[in-house]
């Protein structure tokens, strides 16, 4: 189990629940996360927000490894 | 059908409610009404209005708001990036400044910034910084398209220089960055006090970074500049800002009428206020509102303010209100219409008019000025009639 927050340098818009927009340091372009991926940014709420079940959620999320670790802080390497 | 469903989507979340509101759009409907809403900046409320079930659309309709909406947000991310960028030169050259509107009043004023798009970034910097300022963007490859009428003009007299960044992203159209020295040009540009609207100052945090913007009662202040002068018609979005701007807990609204009042502008206040509300029709009708439908403007506030209606001649029009209050005396204002009559050869080449298109313009707006039974405008301020 880990933990995972906002990266609070990432700029985002949400678009829908299903839908956001994320530009992280390190991305000359805006990319979108879909469906479970966009719940889960949601979902952490405020940059300090931890969440407990956060490399579960992630995995669940299908969320891109690279794209994981410029917009999320927190331990990853349970992803792989 | 347009006009009321676009009125009730700029209302979204503050408005009294329009049952029309929700009904389901046909195709061709649809298509008008997303025309005019991409116009107005209003796809972001739309979509927020549907997911409160208070919008009707199908999913293909839904399908394409969204997509337009997330174009529209990519470019917000990328000028809020630039944003970030400029942020960081100034500070390291030492030039204070204050950014303004776009991503300032979707952070401020909308409970979600994807409500509020933009297309450009909008600063402040004090009128002698302005040259440094532009010097400084110049490392950032951010150009200026037209030169300056006159050497001095923008630090002196001028609302600001509209600058150029590099495309970004996918799109190939040049970034729009705006360094304001004031609100608004013509006469206004003489009388705000502009130093002054660095007294105050607050900060949104954008990507981590705390940036600097105005205080709760300029912001105000020039939101309605926005809204009242500054475009031939606003859009809903404007108008929106000044509304979400009064219903701001924050807002002391009897002293920015005092401020607006001792730069002469209490009028544009009035008027930003007034149409902003019979143009939304939001359900709260707070004390301000009231006060901007009676109020009765001096002669002097509404030739200011009526400098900037419309589009023709409107260059001239704002020059002729400017001249009596130009500061410096004689040679002052000799500088100004110097400046505006006869620009140098450089900036009148870059511009779409002629010298003598100038001159003869101006001449004709004087002439027209001193004829007697010239338009009377005083109906536009005058309070309604009693009940």
């Amino acid at each position: 189990m880990t933990t995972l927050r906002r990266n609070p340098r990432t700029l985002w818009r949400r678009i829908s629940d299903d839908q956001v927009i994320v530009f992280p340091p390190g991305l000359s372009e805006p990319t979108t996360l879909s469906g479970a991926a966009a719940r889960l940014w949601l979902d952490l709420d405020d940059d300090a927000r931890l969440d407990p079940a956060g490399s579960d959620r992630a995995a669940d999320a299908s969320l891109d490894l690279t794209i994981a670790a410029l917009v999320l802080s927190g331990a990853l390497e349970e992803l792989g | 059908m347009s006009a009321d469903l676009l009125r009730a989507i700029s209302a979204h979340g503050i408005g009294a409610g329009d049952p029309s509101a929700g009904a389901a759009l046909d195709d061709d409907e649809f298509s008008d009404v997303f025309t005019d809403a991409a116009r107005h900046r209003l796809v972001g409320l739309w979509l927020a209005a549907n997911e409160a079930g208070a919008a009707g659309l199908t999913p293909r309709q839904r399908a394409l708001l969204e997509q337009h909406q997330s174009l529209r947000m990519e470019l917000c991310l990328h000028l809020d990036r630039l944003l970030l960028e400029l942020h960081d030169v100034l500070d390291t050259a030492g030039l204070e400044h204050r950014f303004l509107k776009g991503v300032v009043h979707a952070l401020r004023l909308y409970p979600d910034p994807a409500l509020r798009p933009y297309g450009d970034v909008d600063l402040l910097v004090r009128g002698g910084d302005i040259d440094r300022a532009l010097q400084v963007m110049g490392g950032l490859g951010i150009v200026r398209p037209k030169p300056e009428l006159r050497p001095g003009f923008d630090r002196r007299f001028g609302k600001g220089v509209t600058m150029r960044a590099p495309a970004r992203g996918r799109g190939t159209r040049r970034h729009g960055v705006d360094v304001h020295r004031t609100f608004a040009s013509g006469p206004y540009a003489m009388t705000i006090d502009a130093d002054a609207l660095f007294d105050a100052t607050a900060s949104v945090s954008i990507g981590g970074t705390d940036v600097p913007v105005l205080g709760s009662t300029d912001m105000f202040l020039h939101a309605c500049f926005n809204a009242a002068v500054s475009d031939e018609q606003p859009t809903l979005i404007s108008q929106r800002d000044v509304v979400n701007a009064v219903l701001d807990d924050a807002l002391d609204w009897e002293a920015a009428i005092d401020r607006a009042a001792s730069w002469s502008a209490a009028i544009v206040v009035a008027r930003a206020v007034r149409d902003a509300w019979q143009a939304i029709g939001p359900a709260a009708e707070p004390p301000i509102v009231s006060w901007a439908t009676h109020y009765r403007p001096s002669r002097r506030e509404r030739r200011f303010a009526d400098s900037y209606l419309g589009s023709d001649q409107r260059w001239a029009r704002e020059a002729l209100a400017a001249v009596p209050v130009v500061p410096g005396g004689v040679r002052g204002k000799g500088a100004y219409l110097n400046a505006v009559l006869f620009p140098t050869k450089e900036a009148v080449e870059r511009r779409k008019r002629t010298q003598r298109q100038r001159v003869a313009s101006g001449v004709r707006l004087l002439a027209r000025q001193v004829r007697p039974g010239r338009r009377n405008d005083e109906a536009a301020d005058a309070p309604p009639p009693p009940a």
